[in-house]
């Protein structure tokens, strides 16, 4: 019997979970705080875990860190409030499965387990926004699903024009924008789409296990290594190696890969024999790396190695034609998946959808159409089962922008100065009303610091709430 | 409006037979009542008639939810408002669940504190007391719902 384990605080969530899972036939235990949960993993082993992001004692990043610690193969499933959606999408860079939103359906819940436990079975450790966005081809080998916008399509053009090389590329953009599409295309329109193409993600890799996860180990190397083992660079060997969120790669191992693209010779863990490996490397950050360079955590000459040629990936907010375009994929997935029929979004779904900000992505759109679908009753879908904070997203920024209730009116309006100011007070109201007036995450999505963001909320009186 | 027509429910039910028949209808009415601040219908699509489970989160609802009204109250106290957003997001998917809708946005509000630092009690205040009024009307109201399904 395959075994999950529910950590939250909430009893109503954890019996809710645990009786409806037992009667699908998995054997279930639950933990009230992250402590007992993590306590429960040392003893007994789980095919899946289910764990609240807030929880009393440990947050959500750190639970996700010590579950990978005690059991690496264990899919963890982050359960999460919509106010939190943002962290949970990047969560999954961290390791974890997949994450869903409250209030919980159990038959949302029960499929995603199921494709968790078939996933960690099939081996796939590090299930990453490939498997949301994977680029599915029609009978003529073409990608049926593919963005509009002119942003994406010149990020496609620029992929296009650099596959056939053999050129490393760095893809910058976002958690969640679609930058393992990106990489997949790449891979597929070069020379090498016959040969392997192994997207690794470097922040799921514990540290201590990551030089043998990428360059493999000898039988005997260290504690637990019983066999020798095949890293990524040989798997991927003749074909494309995806390295994504290579920032969070250890210095030491920047050394190696640094080698690795320069003499095209690796080490496995244990062996001092050198092995000759031929494998293009795409590598993807959210972050700038420049800032790492800096403060020394990344290697300036790593750096330049992997940016012979650099696509930028501009986050869905920026490139709002590209909503509807992945939505009716993700429509007719989510249809496909759940053996549903729903034709298409009706116009007030359409109006909300180009409206709302899309901090997590493509993995966020897929993830609130596929719960949609799961709700809908109607051949249509409506607003009605979009999660409330969408909806009211939408008529927020509308009525307090529009009726200026939240804030003192302008002395005069006209000048470029007021401009400036009308658009600045205006985007600092934006990201309150989407991070729902939690000021540290405004500033995140403003990319200030939060007592510049208090200094600004003061000097233009920005009222909120409480 | 809502707690003058809570408690004169309950007046009701304090008072001797005289107008039995009138007095129930009445109760029926007021409960009735009740039932429109919630929504099983959710709940029992999960359950799937299974009876037993839906008496179990019914049971399950009413516990903790009685315990997060009297810890919001404790925590109104001491004004610690950063348990009181901790408090609202647990009671969050429940109430969501069985679409108590009144009180979504006051618990929404409430969960902010866990962020907000010197927030203004008197608007703390007014969200949690209007969560506790809708909340009784819903206890009551699940209450009976749960007296029908064990009554064969």
């Amino acid at each position: 019997m395959q075994k999950i384990l529910v950590i939250d605080d909430e009893i109503y969530i954890c019996t809710l979970l645990e009786r409806y899972l037992k009667k699908e036939g998995f054997g279930v235990e639950t933990a009230f705080t992250g402590k007992s949960g993590l306590a429960k993993l040392k003893t007994e082993s789980f095919d899946a875990v289910l764990c609240d992001f807030r929880l009393p004692d440990i947050d959500g990043r750190q639970m996700l860190s010590e579950i990978k610690i005690i059991s690496q193969q264990t899919p963890v499933i982050i359960v999460t409030g919509y106010s939190d959606v943002r962290m949970a999408v990047s969560l999954i860079k961290s390791g974890a499965f997949e994450y869903v939103t409250k209030p919980i359906f159990p038959e949302e819940i029960l499929e995603i387990i199921k494709s968790a436990i078939k996933a960690s079975g099939a081996g796939v450790v590090f299930p990453s926004e490939m498997e949301a966005l994977e680029p599915k081809t029609n009978s003529q080998g073409k990608y049926f699903t593919s963005g509009e916008s002119p942003k994406f399509k010149e990020a496609l053009k620029h992929a296009q024009m650099v596959a056939p090389t053999d050129m490393a590329v760095l893809i910058q953009g976002e958690t969640g924008a679609g930058k393992e599409y990106v990489a997949r295309a790449i891979h597929d329109q070069s020379t090498r789409k016959d040969k392997p193409f192994i997207a690794v993600d470097c922040g799921a890799i514990p540290k201590d296990i990551a030089n043998s996860e990428l360059f493999g180990h000898i039988k005997g190397s260290f504690t637990g290594a019983i066999n020798n083992k095949e890293g990524y660079f040989e798997a991927a060997n003749g074909g494309t190696l995806f390295l994504d969120e290579v920032g969070n790669l250890s210095y030491e191992i920047q050394v190696k890969l640094l080698r690795a693209l320069q003499e095209k010779v690796i080490s496995k863990v244990g062996d001092n024999k050198t092995i000759k490996v031929d494998v293009r490397i795409l590598a993807a950050t959210n972050e700038a790396l420049s800032e790492a360079i800096s403060n020394n955590s990344f290697r300036e000459d790593l750096y330049h190695r992997l940016n012979e040629f650099t696509i930028h990936l501009p986050p869905l907010r920026e490139r709002k034609e590209d909503i509807l375009a992945f939505g009716r994929f993700f429509l007719n997935q989510a249809n496909s998946d759940l053996k549903k029929n729903i034709l298409d979004f009706d116009a007030e779904t359409i109006d909300i959808f180009l409206k709302y900000p899309w901090y997590g992505n493509l993995r966020e759109l897929r993830n609130v159409i596929k719960r949609g679908v799961l709700l809908s009753q109607s051949e249509l879908f409506t607003e009605e089962v979009l999660p409330i904070e969408i909806r009211r997203f939408s008529s927020d920024s509308f009525e307090q922008i529009n009726n200026g209730i939240s804030f003192i009116a302008s002395e005069s309006i006209g000048g470029l100065k007021n401009a400036s100011i009308e658009a600045e007070k205006e985007a600092i109201m934006n990201a309150l009303i989407s991070a729902r007036y939690n000021k540290s995450k405004a500033a995140e999505f403003l990319n200030i610091d939060r007592k510049t963001l208090y200094n600004k909320i003061k000097q233009y009186n920005i009222e909120v709430d409480f | 409006m809502i707690l003058i027509f809570y408690y004169s429910v309950k007046n009701l039910q304090a008072q001797p037979t005289a107008c039995h028949n009138l007095k129930n209808n009445i109760l029926d009415q007021a409960l009735s009542a009740a039932s429109n601040y919630y929504d099983l219908s959710p709940l029992k699509a999960i359950m799937k008639d299974d009876e037993d489970f839906l008496l179990l989160m019914l049971h399950t609802f009413l516990r903790s939810g009685k315990e997060n009204i009297v810890a919001l109250d404790s925590c109104l106290l001491t004004k610690s408002s950063k348990t009181i957003g901790e408090v609202a997001h647990k009671m969050l998917n429940s109430y969501r669940q069985l679409a108590i809708s009144e009180t979504i946005h006051d618990l929404e509000q409430l969960e902010l504190l866990i962020e907000i630092e010197n927030p203004d009690f008197d608007v703390v205040k007014k969200s949690i007391l209007n969560i506790k009024h809708i909340s009784e009307i819903v206890f009551r109201g699940i209450e009976e719902e749960i007296v029908n399904l064990e009554t064969p």
